[in-house]
């Protein structure tokens, strides 16, 4: 009886929160993968087919490189970032990969981006897939509670 | 089938629906032009990714195809919420309109703008959808008679102030969880290895409990009870208080699947911010004899796991509103603190009365003089519905 009332009352109020924290998500995905899709297009020799300019393709190599900084400083240290944090604790639950293997792999990627080298190891970009990939499954998840619940 | 067609596939789907949201902004009338003007924003804006999502397909290069599926993942979200607004502007009638004027008051007096805003009305509670501009608001039917259940507004105009600045928001008030349990680690006493490893996992799981993955949630709530409560005083204690009596067996139970902190954690943070003329108030004196007898009644519910102590420990509460207090205070400079002890004696025109007031007045007859609250909200929703 009590967790039939809780879920009829809290899970509809909580979806207010819900929302705002889905809306934060989102935008970092879709800033992300737009930076990847960019930087990727440089890659593939598709920026005239996509409409990229260089100053969009400067401003998506920049904005990977400060947000995988970030991330790899939250590799060591706790995060205020609660997306951040949230990535970094999955990540800690990934079997295949260790910390130090994330941490090198984030700095050879960063690395290739500021030297504009990438084309070089277009395979380094697998680690902000792995990343996104993280990110996308839980937009996923809180866009479905939100879909399912606010009905 | 490859995942390309079926994207392509996906790409004729959004861009049915479109059509139809499309015929909803054509067939609306001339109010909501903020809304409207956002609808045919996200439109356009899907169009444009469905046009590079269509270029991605026609490429057909395998590391294009996880930049396509993550694409549909927000394409499909944007769809949902312009599709939610468009279904609400359809079925916009009185009642729908006759809260927004309840809504449209508070917003301006407490100087948190909404460019333009929908308002439904249905089962469950109150709830608020969408962007700071732009939101949605959905209140229970009862709303529509009874100006006892306004006071969620404050809450919900909460959710919506945090999204100016959530990111800013919650970082501040994650720093303050860290900061407690690291305080709490470094200060435990001289015990066996077993009984140190014991109190840390507790610990770290209490940290993880606000701060874990999607659980700032649970930081945003408390922040909107704060906001609340800064903008509302005791009115808005007093709902809660009755939700919780309603509602909740537990208040002292930490439940995972519930994003709300435990009603009694909320309400400490609530009872924490009040200013202590109104703590003292005959109001205030009221509300603290129901709390305390509710709370000596309410039955406990263990947590292995996660003890209210460890989780919701006096001084984190106290920090964490006291951070809320200072981001409300630094964020909406011009918010004034709701301060004013509700007196008795008479109401004028609700219209021309802050909303906080015209609640605190009603309340506080509530537990004083049924018969005459009746009347007296009678009266309030008369003066603001027919405005």
């Amino acid at each position: 009886m009590e967790t039939v009332k809780i879920i009829k009352e809290c899970n509809m109020s909580m979806l207010s929160a819900l929302s705002s924290h889905v809306d934060q998500e989102g935008q970092l995905l879709n800033e992300l993968n737009d930076s990847v899709l960019r930087v990727q297009a440089a890659i593939l020799g598709d920026l005239e087919l996509l409409e990229i300019s260089e100053e969009n393709l400067n401003g998506a190599a920049l904005k990977l490189s400060q947000f995988l900084e970030r991330f790899k400083k939250s590799l060591s240290e706790p995060s205020d970032d609660p997306t951040i944090s949230m990535l970094v604790e999955n990540i800690r639950q990934e079997p295949d990969k260790t910390v130090k293997e994330w941490e090198a792999e984030i700095e050879e990627l960063v690395e290739a981006i500021n030297q504009k080298n990438l084309s070089d190891n277009p395979e380094l970009l697998n680690v902000i897939e792995d990343i996104l990939n993280l990110l996308s499954a839980d937009y996923s998840e809180a866009v479905k509670a939100l879909y399912y619940k606010y009905r | 089938m490859s995942n390309f067609e079926y994207y392509k596939a996906k790409a004729i789907d959004l861009k049915r629906r479109l059509q139809w949201i499309e015929q909803c902004i054509a067939s609306a009338g001339k109010d909501h032009q903020g809304i409207l003007s956002w609808l045919k924003g996200t439109q356009s804006k899907i169009l444009c990714e469905l046009t590079t999502i269509d270029k991605l397909v026609q490429k057909g290069h395998p590391r294009y195809l996880t930049i396509i599926m993550r694409k549909h993942v927000v394409l499909e979200m944007a769809m949902w919420e312009a599709t939610l607004f468009a279904g609400t502007l359809m079925r916009e009638r009185i009642n729908e309109r006759r809260i927004a004027k309840v809504v449209d008051k508070s917003s301006r007096e407490l100087l948190i703008p909404l460019n333009d805003f929908l308002v439904s009305i249905g089962d469950g509670p109150a709830v608020v959808i969408g962007k700071s501009s732009n939101p949605l608001f959905h209140f229970r039917d009862e709303s529509l008679g009874s100006a006892y259940t306004w006071v969620a507004i404050f809450h919900e105009i909460g959710h919506v102030a945090i999204r100016q600045d959530r990111q800013d928001i919650l970082s501040n008030l994650i720093g303050i969880v860290h900061q407690h349990f690291r305080t709490e680690r470094n200060s435990i006493g001289p015990v066996n290895q077993d009984r140190r490893t014991q109190i840390e996992k507790a610990i770290s799981s209490a940290e993880d409990y606000w701060t874990r993955g999607g659980s700032s949630i649970r930081l945003e709530e408390l922040f909107c009870d704060c906001f609340a409560t800064y903008t509302a005083g005791l009115a808005y204690i007093f709902k809660l208080l009755d939700l919780g009596i309603w509602l909740v067996d537990y208040p002292r139970y930490i439940d995972l699947c519930d994003e709300h902190p435990p009603l009694l954690a909320r309400f400490e943070a609530c009872w924490h911010i009040l200013p202590d003329a109104i703590k003292s108030s005959d109001f205030g004196i009221s509300l603290d004899k129901i709390s305390t007898d509710y709370l000596a009644l309410a039955s406990s519910k263990p947590n292995p796991e996660l003890q209210y102590g460890t989780v919701c420990k006096e001084q984190l509460i106290n920090a964490l509103t006291d951070e809320c207090v200072r981001l409300i205070r630094s964020h909406w400079p011009a918010l004034q603190q709701y301060q004013d002890t509700p007196a008795l004696t008479s109401l004028g025109n609700a219209q021309d009365t802050p909303l906080a007031q015209i609640l605190n007045f009603l309340f506080a007859n509530m537990l004083r003089d049924q018969e005459a609250y009746f009347r007296l909200e009678e009266q309030v929703i008369i003066d603001i519905f027919n405005t």
